[in-house]
């Protein structure tokens, strides 16, 4: 209403168009107040979710040409290498282009370091170019903008830790654009920026400290399988399978040679040196196998290979250490309780390792078909009442089949697919041979375990 | 029909398997090469005639499995028989999906690596000589005039003589000759036999 009011009226005297021109500068001031929240709600939410600082810059460039009278929105770091120039990290708008190739510097030797730019970022203040047609300190670009419709511009420093480290640029294709309003908003959106900056060198110290935590973990997991063939620990699976390949080879070649050599002789006339040769390779191949065979009984003798003073505590430490891999990927938790102040025991710390092991194992085993409750082994060690050193592994896995628990340490029983069925009565044996006992029961209220006991150095010795 | 003997190509790491394998494939007339690694193999020209691939599963380095998916990737189609001193019931499973011919656990018996070759020369053999024939109709169809093709093309369609003459505009006589000198190169009996042939190079059915 009022503004018909206002259209029928002659403004002659000017009086109206001083109202008009309050008015205008009322609604200009409304909308760009609405515009200045939009930006900075915008903004600041790149500001909480950026993911990289480009993204970042770049939004918030994106949010301020959102007005249509800005034409160019950009940020650029203060480079203190030599012509100081100043890098540009994002820019948005239509005139954007006027900056393509565009030295800037904030070097106060040369002529471009003397501009709006430059000057700001010297002073720490912000710098306002009211009219690009006017302005002294514009006229070595006054030229150069002109087609790109560029009339007024701000520059706002930012900081951090008190330095200047960059500054925002907005051009607008109006003069006189920019006034303590916007002057108040960018400085604002320029010390969110600086504090994102920081936020991104905090992440990205985080992200390599934490390529440095992996790394480092694979290294261990390196160092401790490195260990494990060190002490050519294997378990019994695997050692009855790697021999079970190196005899099943060259049973395999003389297989083959014999149906050769049965070839060649049923020729006709028949291939005698042919027959020959291949005579030759089964007889190499066989002493192959027999040699797998005497080194096999060489490493299985019962004979204990060493016999020296030994902490149960530490051999058991050793190979949870070992297996600490296989427990990590099969989900199962352990918990030791080793007692301190035990004897020491005497005997073959590897064969030892070796009955440890396949308990352990055995117990991962039994528990991988669960999944109703947590996995878990405890390893145990105590004085035993007639003074001897005990030790259990017990797991609260699938448990002992009564229907078959007779059969546990006998040779080649197993109840898993590829198993093999050593490991129980080896171990029973190494333990034997040392002196000692190995015997199984139920857990409650699952699971089973297993217990072996030592006699103590001094008894082994005598 | 005088083809040189096939090949068969062993690669696997264990000399004595190697050699045990080459003694038994020439007694029965094959010719062999042996590898002792997918390196060395890969490194080798690939053999002329029809041939069969016998693969360990478990090899240093590069393993079987992996060979096989890289001879797949290179479009290289040997067939393969891997053996194997495991016998790892899902890698056969895979190797088997993956178009081997056959899987075998060592010690195998003797007669189950022969079929399994035979399965596999005959394999290749047939693969190359539908190559061979695509390649020979490709060179015959290449040595015909652009006219010649443009006749090939529309008799295949089933047109006749005067349609065709009159599509191309020609008399119905030049139509004739070109129709024979099509026949000629290309060594078709029969109009039935030439619209087979442009089948198989591939021309529409519907006209060029
Ligand atoms: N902790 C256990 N819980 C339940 N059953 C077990 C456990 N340890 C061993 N067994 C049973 O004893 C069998 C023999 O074990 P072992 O001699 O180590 O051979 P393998 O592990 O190769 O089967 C296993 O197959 C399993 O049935
Ligand atoms: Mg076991």
């Amino acid at each position: 209403m009022e503004l018909d009011g206002r259209a029928d009226t002659p403004s002659e005297d000017g009086l109206f168009r001083a109202a008009d021109g309050a008015l205008a500068d009322t609604e200009a001031e409304l909308r760009r107040l609405n515009w200045a929240l939009a930006a900075y709600g915008r903004s600041s939410s790149a500001l909480i979710h950026f993911q990289t600082l480009d993204d970042l810059v770049a939004s918030i460039c994106g949010a301020i040409v959102a007005q249509e009278e800005y034409v160019i929105a950009a940020v650029g770091l203060a480079d203190s290498g030599p012509g100081k120039p100043v890098r540009l990290l994002a820019g948005a708008g239509p005139a954007l282009a006027y900056l393509d190739g565009l030295n800037l510097s904030w070097d106060e030797s040369l002529p471009e370091g003397n501009g709006p730019t430059g000057r700001a970022i010297r002073s720490g203040e912000s710098l306002i170019m009211r009219d690009a047609l006017t302005e002294p300190m514009f006229a070595p670009w006054r030229e150069r903008a002109r087609p790109f419709g560029i009339r007024s511009s701000v520059t706002v420093p930012f900081r951090r830790d008190g330095r200047v480290v960059g500054v925002i640029l907005v051009y607008a294709s109006r003069p006189h654009a920019f006034g303590t309003k916007e002057l108040e908003l960018f400085s604002e959106l320029g010390s969110e920026l600086a504090f994102a900056m920081s936020v991104a060198e905090d992440r990205a110290q985080l992200k390599a400290s934490e390529a440095a935590r992996l790394a480092a973990e694979d290294a261990a997991r390196e160092a401790q399988a490195e260990l494990a063939r060190a002490g050519r620990l294997l378990s019994v699976g695997e050692f009855a399978s790697s021999i079970a390949h190196e005899i099943n080879q060259p049973v395999a070649a003389i297989i083959t040679n014999g149906d050769a050599a049965l070839r060649w002789l049923a020729r006709d006339p028949p291939d005698l040196d042919e027959v020959r040769a291949a005579i030759e390779r089964m007889s190499r191949d066989a002493k192959r196998a027999s040699g797998v065979v005497a080194r096999t009984r060489g490493l299985l003798a019962k004979s204990r290979t060493d016999d020296a003073p030994l902490d149960v505590n530490e051999v058991a430490e050793e190979v949870l250490l070992y297996t600490a891999d296989e427990r990590r990927r099969s989900q199962v938790s352990v918990s030791t309780d080793l007692a301190s102040g035990l004897p020491l025991v005497r005997g073959d710390r590897i064969q030892l390792q070796q009955v440890m092991l396949n308990l352990i194992l055995n117990g991962v085993d039994a528990m991988k078909g669960v999944n109703d409750r947590p996995r878990w082994l405890r390893v145990r060690s105590a004085l035993g009442a007639d003074g001897e050193v005990l030790v259990e592994v017990e797991d609260c896995g699938v448990g002992l089949d009564p229907a078959t628990s007779d059969h546990l340490f006998e040779h080649f029983f197993t109840t898993k697919d590829g198993g093999v069925g050593l490991g129980l009565p080896i171990s029973r044996s190494i333990v034997e041979a040392h002196g000692g006992r190995l015997w199984a029961g139920p857990a409650s209220p699952h699971g089973a375990v297993f217990r072996f006991c030592l006699p103590v150095a001094a008894l082994a010795a005598a | 029909m005088s083809e040189a003997p096939p090949t068969i190509i062993v690669v696997d790491d264990d000399i004595s398997i190697r050699e045990s394998l080459e003694g038994l494939l020439r007694s029965v007339g094959f010719q062999v090469r042996l590898f002792g690694s997918v390196a060395e193999f890969l490194a080798g020209k690939l053999p002329e005639g029809p041939c069969c691939l016998i693969l360990d599963v478990r090899l240093p380095g590069q393993s079987g499995l992996d060979l096989q998916a890289e001879l797949a990737g290179a479009d290289i189609r040997l067939p393969i028989v891997f053996i194997t001193g495991h016998g790892d019931i899902p890698m056969s499973v895979r190797a088997m999906k993956a178009g081997a011919v056959e899987f075998l656990s060592k010690p195998f018996r003797e007669q189950d690596l022969l079929d399994a070759l035979g399965v596999g020369v005959a394999r290749d053999r047939a693969r190359r000589q539908a190559e061979a024939a695509a390649a020979e109709l490709t060179a015959k169809f290449e040595a015909l005039t652009p006219r010649e093709r443009q006749v090939l093309g529309l008799v295949a369609t089933g047109r006749l003589n005067k349609q065709i003459a009159g599509e191309i505009g020609v008399s119905e006589i030049t139509v004739k000759v070109h129709r024979g000198q099509v026949m000629r190169k290309m060594g078709a009996r029969s109009v039935a036999d030439l619209v087979r042939m442009a089948d198989r190079l591939g021309l529409a059915p519907d006209g060029p």
